[in-house]
């Protein structure tokens, strides 16, 4: 299976597809970037039809009308609609977020501190994912209709049908409370920073592993189980190819590629979605603030929050195009 | 728009579920340290206070808590922080009386035209400054001007009029006669220095200085050297922790990695009870928040006095007890304010009689009511109460249906929320004649019942006015008569906001708000 193409072919191909490659990048950015538009106009009409706006909520249920008028007044959300969207879009365009409605803080201030937190809960947690779930995969796989296989289906398909608030609270009640190895809780000190206390982070990703592993770990196995039946690996075999080699050379190159887009869909959903997770573990992460930014009709917070989220997703797709791109020659060739 | 008819909400049967599974889940791990059920303690210290070290507490804050202080309603942990960086000029203690704080004296003339306010001598602002009459006036103008929430309170003082009789004597005239200003200045509002500008960053004058702050995360506080306070404080820092989640800040302090946990559910209480681990605090009975609804009295079909007094019959309050707050709280009578001073201690008990409540409404023509409670998960018992509420309903032959809203929504919309026809509520307790100015007469702020009237505006001014104890007394009773017999008001139960903490934990005093308790006397045994 080495590469066989005549040298002038080959480089004329790589040459086309490099140019092929960046158009594709380019044009991906550009419609990523209208997704970002028209997300914060969805979110900004979703907000202005939500009850009440953030005076209201901010002043509390026993609130004077009056004092509610003026923080509105303050605001400026006593100004029409598309003047505010407009001049929220024209602050961001200048790289200024603007100020949350609630607190008065900047909202990138806020917006740097809890989205550095969700990405590193979602990169820790698909870097696990990754080698996890392609251990259990592959095992499971090569010993397809097995004990293991059944097992390893068992205990990944029991453990994701359980909501995450449960596995999270079991975490929590035997590691932290009974056993005391870790944190109940991932906060931090006013002072501190993620890198001071890294074991904040175990219950969280754990609780997050479970939830994802059984997918990935199935797709994967469904994958060596379709290679392992094909010609190639019975060929290698029966010429003799030591064992690991054939799941080196032929089983997991076949294997990866499917799971590729799923780890990236995996990676934008944690980072904007681990709401459970977040709450049960008080993790500062972009879905709480999410959360309650909306609770508090804080626009311009939601709208940070909300765009992030957008723009991760939208790059993390691209990235792992990219990568599918990369380990599959096949999709490297000119169509 | 809405859940009609539907009993039990698919989030209470989640949210059930989960404390079900958590609690029984803790029972089994924890059974090696459980052992006999112990009583749950008040608040109140016990023993010789200890100084030093550092007490850790959680409260709810999230990514909107801010440090001005002139907002600190808007998270409890704001509002925890500010109680030990600032001080008030009054406080209401446990048992529900003014007790002076910056203030050394606080007097109305005879008839409340105008107030004569002493600040204390020898307190200063952690820069230095000296605390002055100046700096009581510019506090009051400054929350006046912030439209804060307590600006309504004050909205009777004639601030422009104010005279500094002295450096520590400042008259207050009123533009109407009130009485009220010794309860009004209990209800949150720090003193500043005179010309403070950035409301972040203000010296105060309490126990606790402020040394570091991460919104969302939490705050370190180190021992104010030279509080002028007579006790305390004891604590050498105090670390506030922002956990927006209950069970989350209750798995903290079980883990040991804070010692107070604040509002835990009444629920997550239960299961803990046994737990001789921790220790649930209790505040005084007065501040337990008022679990029941609100009836709309100039809105059909409760226009008619007996339809809502009929509603009062159906309420069998000792279940409400047992089922919406477990067994923690204990029954009310359509009154606020049960425990305070001037509580109408004397007026009947209303009693749970569906066959009074089918003749009542026989009478007025009203057989076959059909009505729609407006409810939320915004806080707890507000759904619990209304479905028990429409279980018991049906005994005299009301049919009433849940109108479940988001809780963001409940009261995000102020026209909605005051104008509701009938509605749950969860009333936090505050000074009784508060209360009336609030909620009654055609001067409300929040007419939730809708109750005004010549009569009623003369029963509000007089409780506005009063001036003396006895004063206090004679309006409030006249006032309490007529809300218990005609009133909008169904309260049928109080139960407590619990904390829970090491049982290391003590001298933390709610003075008046218990779910942002004051941490000024608190010390670790």
């Amino acid at each position: 299976m080495t590469a066989t193409h005549p040298t002038a072919t080959a480089t004329a191909t790589a040459g086309a597809g490099r140019w092929t490659l960046w158009r594709f990048v380019l044009r991906r950015l550009l419609s990523g970037a209208l997704v970002l538009l028209a997300v914060s106009a969805i979110v900004f009409a979703a907000t202005g039809a939500a009850a009440g706006d953030a005076a209201s909520v901010s002043l509390g249920g026993e609130a004077d009308p009056a004092a509610i008028a003026a923080r509105r007044a303050e605001l400026g959300l006593d100004r029409p609609a598309l003047v505010r969207y407009g001049g929220w879009l024209l602050g961001v365009l200048h790289g200024d977020l603007g100020r949350s409605y609630v607190s008065g803080t900047p909202v990138a201030d806020l917006l740097c501190a809890r989205a550095g937190n969700s990405l590193v809960l979602a990169g820790v947690t698909v870097a696990l994912l990754v080698p996890v779930s392609l251990g259990l995969g592959v095992w499971a796989g090569l010993r397809a209709g097995g004990l293991a296989d059944r097992v390893v289906a068992l205990v990944t398909l029991s453990l994701v049908s359980l909501p995450e608030f449960v596995t999270g609270t079991v975490l929590v009640l035997l590691l932290a409370v009974e056993l005391d190895w870790l944190p109940a809780v991932s906060v931090l000190g006013p002072g501190q920073q993620l890198a001071d206390r890294p074991q904040i982070l175990v219950l969280p990703v754990v609780t997050l592993l479970v939830a994802c592993v059984a997918h990935n770990a199935r797709l994967v196995r469904a994958g060596v189980v379709a290679v392992s039946a094909g010609d190639a690996v019975a060929t290698a075999r029966l010429n003799g190819v030591p064992e690991h080699r054939v799941v080196l050379r032929y089983v997991l190159p076949a294997a990866i590629p499917p799971v590729i887009p799923l780890l990236a869909r995996y990676l934008s959903l944690l980072v904007g979605g681990a709401l459970v997770a977040e709450t049960l573990f008080g993790y500062p992460g972009l879905a709480s603030m999410l959360v309650q930014a909306s609770a508090g009709r804080d626009v311009p917070t939601v709208q940070a929050a909300a765009l992030t989220v957008a723009a991760v997703t939208v790059l993390v797709n691209l990235l792992g195009d990219l990568l599918g791109v990369l380990v599959d020659p096949l999709r490297r060739m000119p169509q | 728009m809405t859940e009609s008819g539907r009993s039990v909400s698919r989030r209470t049967l989640l949210r059930a579920a989960a404390g079900i599974s958590a609690g029984a889940a803790g029972a089994a791990l924890l059974t090696a340290c459980g052992s006999d059920a112990k009583p749950v303690t008040a608040s109140s210290a016990s023993g010789t206070p200890r100084k030093g070290g550092r007490m850790r507490a959680a409260f709810i804050g999230g990514s909107n808590e801010t440090g001005d202080v002139t907002k600190a309603a808007n998270t409890p942990i704001d509002y925890v922080r500010a109680r030990v960086v600032y001080d008030e000029l009054c406080v209401v203690g446990p048992d529900g009386r003014t007790q002076m704080q910056l203030a050394e004296s606080v007097e109305p003339n005879a008839d409340g035209t105008a107030w004569t306010l002493r600040v204390r001598d020898g307190v200063h602002f952690t820069d230095g400054r000296r605390l002055t009459a100046a700096d009581v006036l510019f506090t009051l103008r400054t929350y006046m001007d912030a439209k804060a929430n307590q600006s309504p309170l004050l909205a009777d003082i004639d601030l422009a009029g104010a005279q500094r009789k002295d450096d520590r004597t400042l008259l207050l005239p009123m533009k109407r006669p009130n009485g009220c200003l010794d309860l009004i200045l209990t209800q949150g509002i720090f003193v500043i220095p005179d010309g403070t500008k950035d409301f972040t960053a203000v010296p105060g004058s309490g126990p606790y200085i402020l040394t570091q702050h991460k919104v969302g995360q939490g705050a370190l506080l180190k021992r104010n050297p030279d509080y002028w306070g007579p006790e305390g404080p004891y604590l050498d820092e105090l670390e506030l922790v922002s956990i927006a989640d209950g069970t989350a800040r209750l798995n903290a302090l079980k883990a040991g990695q804070v010692d107070y946990a604040a509002s835990i559910s009444l629920v997550a209480g239960k299961a803990e009870r046994a737990n001789g681990k921790i220790q649930l605090i209790t505040p005084p009975k007065w501040e337990w928040p008022n679990f029941g609804a609100m009836l709309k009295r100039s809105q059909a079909p409760f226009t008619d006095p007996r339809v809502a007094q009929a509603l009062k019959y159906t309420v069998d309050r000792q279940q409400m007890v047992d089922r919406v707050t477990l067994g923690f709280g204990e029954v009310a009578n359509d009154l606020f304010g049960k425990h305070l001073p001037f509580y109408a201690d004397d007026l009947p008990q209303t009693r749970y009689d569906p066959d009074r409540a089918k003749q009542l409404l026989a009478q007025a023509g009203a057989g076959n009511l059909s009505l729609t409670i407006r409810t939320s998960d915004y806080e707890y018992g507000l759904t619990e109460g209304a479905v028990v509420l429409a279980e018991q309903a049906k005994k005299a032959g009301i049919t009433i249906n849940l109108d479940k809203v988001p809780a963001g929504d409940f009261f995000a919309d102020p026209k909605v929320f005051i104008g509701a026809k009938f509605q749950s509520a969860n009333r936090k307790p505050r000074p009784l004649p508060l209360d009336v100015l609030f909620f009654y007469g055609s001067d409300a702020l929040l007419p939730f019942t809708g109750l005004a009237g010549p009569k009623v505006d003369d029963l509000v001014t007089k409780v506005r006015s009063a001036v003396t104890d006895e004063q206090r007394r004679s309006s409030l009773a006249d006032i309490q008569q007529l809300l218990h017999e005609e009133g909008g008001d169904l309260v049928w139960a109080k139960a407590p906001v619990l904390a829970a903490a090491s049982p290391r934990v003590q001298g933390v005093k709610s003075l008046g708000y218990p779910t942002f308790p004051s941490f000024k006397d608190a010390y670790l045994a």
